[in-house]
């Protein structure tokens, strides 16, 4: 029998100030892999309007696209681990729920997320929220402009120098929602 | 590891790399739910005796696969109630030994806020209790050890409900978490 063409799941980042156009441009890259997607936050965006607003205790019935109304970031992750398989998770503005010492739950979620089958999207509005953790593991990254003082050097990203690089070319470029692909192979 | 940067024009490349299939994975929650099936189990099956079918079924890949789901189902439980239970008690261990503002304060040490040398006393003590409160939430989740006691009694249960987690079991769960919260409530009053 012939074997299907497979790859593995992706952990994107996806970085830039308010109003750039992330969420726009995250939903339409969920939308290609095709699966269904899971959207983690505490307000609705209206790029979700169409989707289904649920509770953390939702998430072993869900079927379907949903935008997970979060109490406990944490929880829910595990929540996710326990009732979820093949989906895009969405985790808008991160750096709300991440912290630079990351929990172990987190941790555990972006370990295991290619066992789950699961892509994900963590979104931050700078370079410097990231935590280290996070920098060491995603395979991609969308920077679009960002606040970030890029003179001060951020040792955590272990491609700093492109990083900085392509933040340049961001922040000059005449269109505000022009971003830049970075991405980072064993 | 090696970096690569991508032209501004690569995004229509991204999503056909995106629309490749990954490998599926099989979703726990959707057979744990299903309540237990009768059939099979009518007159119209005459050449089987009454419940072998259901019981030929559980493949010892099966078995596992729920007895993880049950496993993971408690454990979410338990999580959930007590990390409620470690938040309320921390919060208070904080105020009563360094006032009204250490929750705060607790949080943007925690978070790297303040440069280590720029740290009073006081804000290495908050620290530590920080720290330590961060290890027992750590620790909530089963650790294997414990999974691995629970998991010989969970495989009699599931055998013995047919290969599958029966109805009541979610009910029991849904009342301990009820009972659970409101048990939290009176002791935290």
């Amino acid at each position: 029998m012939e074997k299907k063409e497979t790859k593995l799941n992706e952990l994107f980042l996806i970085v830039g100030t308010l109003g750039v156009g992330k969420t726009t441009i995250t939903l339409e890259l969920a939308k290609a892999t095709g699966k269904k997607i899971i959207v983690l936050d505490d307000v609705v965006h209206k790029a979700y309007s169409d989707f289904e607003t649920i509770t953390t205790e939702g998430l072993p019935q869900l079927k379907g696209n949903c935008v997970v109304m979060m109490e406990d970031f944490d929880l829910t992750l595990e929540a996710l681990a326990n009732t979820q398989r093949n989906a895009c998770v969405i985790v808008e503005d991160a750096g709300r729920y991440v912290s630079s010492n990351i929990s172990m739950s987190v941790k555990r979620f972006i370990i295991n997320h290619r066992k789950f089958n699961f892509d994900v999207f963590f979104m931050f509005h700078y370079l410097n929220e990231v935590p280290p953790y996070i920098c060491k593991q995603y395979s991609k990254m969308l920077l679009f402009k960002t606040g970030d003082n890029l003179v001060k050097e951020q040792n955590k990203w272990s491609n700093w120098e492109t990083i900085k690089k392509k933040a340049a070319i961001v922040k000059k470029h005449k269109s505000f929602n022009h971003f830049e692909i970075i991405t980072k192979y064993d | 590891m090696e970096d690569k940067i991508i032209v501004p024009n690569a995004l229509e490349k991204l999503k056909a790399d995106l629309s490749i299939p990954t490998e599926e994975k099989e979703i726990p929650i959707v057979a744990s739910f299903q309540a237990p099936t009768t059939d099979g189990l009518t007159d119209e099956i005459e050449d089987e005796p009454i419940g072998l079918p259901s019981q030929k079924l559980l493949t010892p890949e099966l078995l596992q696969s729920e007895v993880s789901l049950a496993i993971g189902m408690i454990d979410f439980t338990q999580h959930n109630i007590f990390r409620v239970a470690v938040k309320y008690k921390s919060k208070n261990k904080l105020k009563n030994t360094f006032g009204e503002n250490a929750v705060e304060r607790a949080e943007i040490l925690k978070d790297g806020g303040v440069a280590k040398d720029s740290m009073s006393d006081e804000d290495k003590a908050i620290l530590r209790v920080q720290k330590k409160i961060d290890e027992v939430v750590e620790g909530l989740p089963f650790s294997d050890e414990e999974s691995k006691v629970l998991r010989p009694l969970l495989e009699k249960y599931i055998i013995a409900n047919n290969g599958k987690l029966p109805e009541n079991f979610f009910a029991y769960l849904g009342l301990i978490q009820i009972f659970g919260g409101r048990l939290l409530n009176v002791i935290m009053l």
